[in-house]
């Protein structure tokens, strides 16, 4: 009797507590939904409505009409994430094969550099890396945000693409070189193939930190004109000094639509890229 | 012999073609990584105001000695590990909970993991935003929801003894989903006949907890620790959308106060020995789990 009881119970309690778990995460997120389809006299007034009393997408249409620097801020966004992740992933490739596959001088040093930059924080660098683009006249320009992405998010790729081409058999390259295929041919018609899911998860991984970043796009960035999303709203948030948060709210949900898309696509190769170093131990 | 055999054939194998394949990805880690490490190290042993100086001027560790009799930075310091301890431990135990939970769960699974993780896709410094907008104390919905449930309006980010607890809370809402993740694959890993074994011998979930479960996913736990530990010393964007480190100092970090010394005051030796430190105590913190929870 009593483990029928307990049987019963112990779903009811789970579920209560996913429920409860469910709405924590997510309730921020209806929130922002919520403001932004609201009017602005709507969202400045007492009481508060928590579901939209006039649904309105005003604000969408005035964040991309009105705000000439949204538009420019979600371009530089997607510009310098596509060229980073790309540029990215074709790197994270070719090294991942020597780091996984050749035995080679300086190998051991490069890994441990890798696992040590994975742990250092960002300001570390970003204060030579300053120095550096202000010499060159990098700063305010999609290459000088470009550059010390593709740096920053290397170490991840390279620990990524090296796992992946580890798991693959030795025998299909030892044949591929019997049939006289070169070092450029094995890497790319034999072994590339085999590690696209290594790529996938790379690309995910890499594209989700490089939309997000904040701390070199606000050092490195002083015109609006080349600043992203994190950057850019946060700074419009502080010009529009008056009650902004109906056009606040619409600004951040769109800016999160291209990153939402690829992690519920890319979702399972996401998790097997975090939980990569847990397995490997 | 056996050594020396190695060594033969490696030099009869040796070849340029692993230094093709990464040569171009070590180039940017070179520029990028390298370069600023060794550069950032010896501007941390300089005075060296970027406007008004022409290049660094060597003063030994006058930096370092002139940091810690600093009261911003101690300010800084202490703030960023009552951050960190209050944050990690939080973020590890309620992860570890959420994990329990959502193993448990067996129709919707999908849809209870994505809710965790859909915060991972939001950047801090917008989550920053949100929970500003989220906690205003005229409109945010925070204490409206309070006000409902006849409970006082509370001042979040001005009030500052709460402040920085306010920042915890907005990081954990924004990362706990990365150890999730982690501690649910080490969850699923762990075999299903040593739970039936744990009840065939009277175990009860706390039992099977303390004796299956947690060593069953130590390596997931030092994983999600590590990650957790330079999450919860990296505080940064939070302080700088949310607060810009007050009330007073209230929610000054390390990692602010180093940006703000490099960027406001361009005091780059001092910025460069300030990041330095906050370095030395994130090694020795992952040091320290790594020892803990290392390999037997």
């Amino acid at each position: 009797m009593k483990s029928l009881l307990k049987n019963k119970a112990k779903p009811i309690i789970i579920y209560t507590l996913g429920i409860i778990i469910a709405a924590v995460f997510l309730s921020p997120f209806l929130w922002l939904i919520s403001t932004s389809l609201k009017t602005r006299s709507e969202v400045y007034s007492f009481p508060l409505t928590i579901i939209p009393e006039n649904i309105t997408f005003q604000n969408y249409v005035y964040i991309f009409s009105r705000i000439g620097d949204f538009g420019r801020f979600f371009l530089n966004s997607v510009i310098v994430t596509a060229i980073s992740v790309t540029i990215i992933v074709f790197l994270s490739s070719l090294g991942g094969y020597a780091l996984g596959r050749k035995e080679f001088l300086g190998r051991g040093f490069i890994f441990g550099f890798i696992m040590l930059v994975l742990t250092v924080p960002y300001v570390m660098y970003l204060i030579p890396v300053f120095i550096m683009e202000d010499a060159l006249g990098l700063r305010n320009s999609y290459l000088g945000l470009i550059l010390p992405y593709v740096a920053l998010n290397l170490p991840w790729g390279l620990f990524l693409m090296r796992g992946a081409f580890q798991g693959i058999p030795g025998e299909l390259e030892d044949c591929a070189r019997i049939d006289g295929a070169n070092e450029f041919q094995i890497w790319y018609r034999v072994l590339l193939p085999l590690v696209k899911p290594g790529l996938a998860t790379t690309t995910i991984i890499t594209f989700v930190f490089v939309w997000q970043e904040f701390l070199f796009a606000v050092s490195l960035q002083t015109q609006s004109a080349w600043q992203t999303l994190p950057v850019g709203i946060v700074f419009i948030r502080d010009e529009l000094q008056s009650l902004p948060y109906h056009n606040i709210s619409a600004m951040i949900i769109v800016s999160l639509i291209p990153i939402f898309i690829m992690f519920v696509v890319f979702k399972d190769f996401f998790i097997s890229g975090i939980t990569e170093g847990a397995i490997k131990g | 012999m056996q050594k020396l055999k190695n060594m033969a054939n490696f030099r009869n194998n040796f070849s340029f073609v692993p230094y093709a394949f990464i040569g171009p990805g070590l180039l940017f880690l070179a520029a990028f990584i390298g370069y600023p490490l060794i550069y950032s190290f010896y501007l941390s042993f300089t005075e060296y105001n970027y406007v008004q100086d022409a290049f660094p001027v060597f003063n030994g560790l006058q930096t370092y000695i002139s940091l810690l009799h600093n009261s911003t930075f101690l300010t800084a310091l202490t703030n960023t590990l009552i951050f960190a301890a209050v944050y990690f431990f939080a973020s590890m135990f309620f992860a570890f909970i959420i994990a329990v939970v959502i193993n448990e769960i067996d129709r919707f699974q999908t849809f209870f993991q994505l809710s965790v993780y859909m915060p991972i896709i939001v950047p801090l410094s917008l989550a920053g935003v949100t929970f500003v907008w989220i906690l205003d104390p005229t409109f945010g919905v925070a204490n409206f929801l309070l006000k409902q449930l006849g409970i006082a309006p509370v001042s979040w980010l001005s009030n500052s003894s709460l402040s920085l607890f306010t920042l915890v809370g907005v990081k954990f809402w924004k990362f706990l989903g990365f150890s999730v993740i982690i501690i649910l694959a080490g969850l699923q890993s762990v075999p299903k006949r040593l739970y039936e074994a744990a009840k065939i011998d009277g175990a009860n979930f706390l039992q099977q907890t303390i004796h299956v479960t947690l060593p069953g996913i130590k390596s997931y736990i030092l994983m999600a620790s590590l990650y957790q530990i330079i999450q919860a010393m990296k505080v940064f964007q939070l302080p700088f959308v949310m607060t810009k480190g007050g009330p007073g100092n209230a929610t000054i970090t390390l990692y602010l106060y180093s940006w703000r010394s490099a960027f406001s005051h361009f005091d780059m030796g001092n910025a460069a020995a300030a990041a330095y430190i906050t370095s030395a105590i994130i090694l020795s913190f992952t040091a320290i789990a790594n020892w803990l929870l290392g390999s037997d």
